[in-house]
């Protein structure tokens, strides 16, 4: 009997990590953006594994629909679409020690992941208490707009505060000495 | 729920002044001068607010989400009081760096808003939003002044240093879900009892995106670069409301864990000595580094460095009786206004921004203006810990917190460190008084709003350091952590 799931599961995952090593390396931005969009479909891929369809959905919709259209269009209008060269190449101290630091993350979260096989999920947000509650779409929207609604409403201030940083560092341009509003 | 809306009145002043600051700018846009006093009405009236009202007992909002205490209200108005001092001190050196505009005053008020909102958090998506909503803002407008090259540095640096470190908490808060499958601290508090390896992690980098905001060494190499890069009045709040406030949040991190429970022994033993080690690291990296530097802003970077290092002190003693962590309210609230002061008069220097103000422009001060070293002198006294200054008694109460959680070896280290850095406030006090002025050394211009500012820190400044007792008294009786 092959085990779908898990079959899924790495096929997702290799997509996944592979994108993003892609991501970091390519060196034309255009096909960076590109890798990062295959790591965004085999995420939704992953969420939809583990029962959270809406999660999945949204994943598409906002990063893939929306947050990539972005990316490529300031790609576009920075007008960066041919490789770029004039990268300093680091040194080799510098090589050797992220090299001993990555190593080391990487040591240290695939030891976790063996010991920490046998967790089971504890908690609200299980895949059987939220069927209960009604299913992904009703337990989500219960949470976000009940339990959660103060961080809802202080996200507002985020994008407020993101608006006006982002016009008060655009509309100076040039002389600091002509004043925005 | 209305009822808990009803609780949070301050925030939502805070909330409502943002938005009127904002149309106000919008409206007049001529001029900086309403959003200037539309933002120190705001904040002194938010202060006001929640200064005033002091709850006998903590209350835990939205599903234990928020807390509304002693604490979490004096952190609003104590913030809220910085934020009108940097108002009011600083608006010159806007002006003469050509960036006094609207916009600045509305995120300084966002920024403060993300700061209060950060400590009351009792929940880690909060947290992670609150951080954002502060660190956003720092990291415009550390790179407000746009034509400076060092400036955008800054700004560049922090924000994606501060990018990664926020995304390494949320990492942090995925594993503690994961195995908690909470998000409210005490909810994972409960939880804890039982350990686990995942739990442990995922706690191990929630502290390590707050000890990068705090920038405790070995993670304080972006702090001497965005601190000289940034505007004087922003280095001001980063060095006093951020630091505050991360490094309260991060006082309530760590005590999240429950370290009483037999599973988490070990963790306990291993995280005490994590933070020994960066404890006396960033007493010695701060202290030693400061004295060899020449650029004034550099040397408050280094300085706070070092104070991050006494705060550390304070919660090495915490392990043992929450009392203690009592000395950390102390020093903070100790250490932001004497920080506040001296920003304050860093921003009085008229030398040109792209070298810098630098110790050079201190000497002779004596001579030029009597009244501006008398300040001076009142500030570094105060940070290298002198009796009769607010900075003696910070000091004393950490250190005391720290030996009675038995970290001897750490206070004595203390000590010594203490001693290398009253040699560099010291030299720029000798540089004020026993030299003549260099025909090099910059102007200093004082204005009536930094003036009020400035002389207000120094009589609180030298108040605490007379007759603490009082302030004392009231500090100890705030639970810093449950």
């Amino acid at each position: 009997m092959i085990d779908y799931p898990f079959l899924a599961f790495v096929a997702f995952s290799t997509i996944a990590i592979l994108g993003s090593l892609m991501v970091i390396f390519k060196k034309n931005p255009v096909a960076s953006a590109f890798a990062l969009v295959a790591v965004f479909f085999a995420f939704a891929g992953l969420y939809a594994l583990m029962s959270a369809h809406l999660v999945a959905a949204l994943q598409i919709l906002v990063y893939t629909g929306a947050i990539m259209v972005l990316f490529v269009f300031v790609i576009m209008l920075l007008n960066q679409d041919r490789p770029v060269e004039d990268f300093k190449s680091s040194s080799g101290t510098f090589k050797v020690i992220s090299g001993v630091a990555v190593s080391f993350l990487v040591f240290l979260f695939v030891k976790v992941a063996f010991l920490a096989r046998g967790i089971v999920p504890a908690g609200d947000w299980t895949v059987e208490k939220m069927e209960e509650q009604g299913g992904n779409v009703k337990s989500i929207a219960n949470a976000l707009f009940s339990d959660h609604i103060l961080q809802f409403e202080l996200t507002s201030f985020l994008l407020l505060g993101a608006i006006v940083a982002t016009i008060a560092i655009a509309k100076r341009k040039g002389s600091s000495g002509r004043t925005a509003p | 729920m209305s009822a808990e809306f009803d609780l949070l009145g301050p925030w939502i002043s805070l909330c409502a002044g943002i938005l009127l600051t904002l149309l106000i700018s919008v409206i007049r846009t001529e001029s900086k001068r309403p959003a200037q006093i539309s933002a120190l009405i705001t904040v002194v009236g938010t202060a006001v607010l929640s200064l005033g009202k002091q709850p006998s007992e903590a209350a835990l909002v939205f599903a234990g989400s928020f807390e509304i205490s002693s604490l979490t209200l004096l952190v609003l108005g104590g913030l809220c009081a910085l934020a009108a001092m940097f108002i009011l001190g600083t608006g010159h050196y806007l002006s003469r760096e050509r960036i006094h505009i609207s916009d600045y005053y509305h995120l300084l008020l966002i920024l403060v808003l993300g700061a209060s909102v950060m400590v009351a958090s009792r929940n880690l998506i909060l947290t992670f939003i609150a951080l954002e909503v502060m660190s956003l803002p720092a990291y415009t407008l550390a790179g407000f002044r746009r034509n400076d090259s060092r400036s955008n540095e800054a700004a560049l640096k922090y924000f994606i240093l501060g990018g990664a470190m926020g995304a390494v908490f949320l990492l942090g808060s995925s594993f503690v879900f994961g195995a908690t499958g909470t998000l409210t601290y005490s909810g994972v508090f409960s939880a804890s009892k039982s350990g686990g390896v995942m739990l442990e992690l995922g706690h191990l980098l929630l502290l390590v995106s707050f000890l990068f905001k705090v920038a405790a060494a070995p993670l304080h190499f972006w702090k001497p670069d965005v601190y000289e890069g940034a505007p004087t009045p922003v280095t001001g709040i980063m060095a006093t409301i951020i630091t505050a406030a991360s490094f309260l949040t991060l006082v309530r991190l760590i005590h999240m864990i429950d370290y009483g429970a037999a599973e988490m022994g070990n963790y306990l033993a291993w995280l005490k000595s994590a933070l020994r080690f960066v404890t006396v690291a960033s007493l010695i990296v701060g202290s030693t580094v400061m004295i060899t530097q020449r650029s004034l802003k550099r040397l408050f970077a280094y300085s706070s460095i070092t104070h991050t290092g006494y705060l550390m002190l304070g919660v090495l003693g915490s392990f043992d009786s929450g009392a203690s962590a009592s000395s950390v309210l102390i020093y903070l609230c100790g250490y932001c206004v004497m920080s506040t002061g001296a920003f304050v008069l860093l921003a009085l220097s008229k030398s040109p921004a792209d070298t810098g103000t630098e110790l050079i422009d201190l000497t002779g001060l004596m001579k030029r203006s009597p009244y501006l070293t008398g300040l001076w002198t009142i500030f570094l006294f105060s940070m290298a810990g002198m009796p009769f200054t607010v900075g003696f008694f910070a000091k004393y109460f950490v250190f005391m917190a720290s030996m009675n959680g038995g970290e001897t070896v750490v206070v004595v280290i203390a000590a010594l460190c203490t001693v290398v850095g009253a040699y560099a406030y010291l030299r720029a006090i000798a540089l004020m008084t026993m030299r003549e002025a260099a025909p090099t050394s910059g102007e200093w211009e004082l204005t009536p709003g930094s003036q009020l500012v400035a002389v207000g820190a120094a009589v609180f400044v030298l108040f605490l350091g007379i007759i603490p007792n009082a302030m004392l008294q009231y500090l100890k009786g705030i639970p810093l952590i449950h």
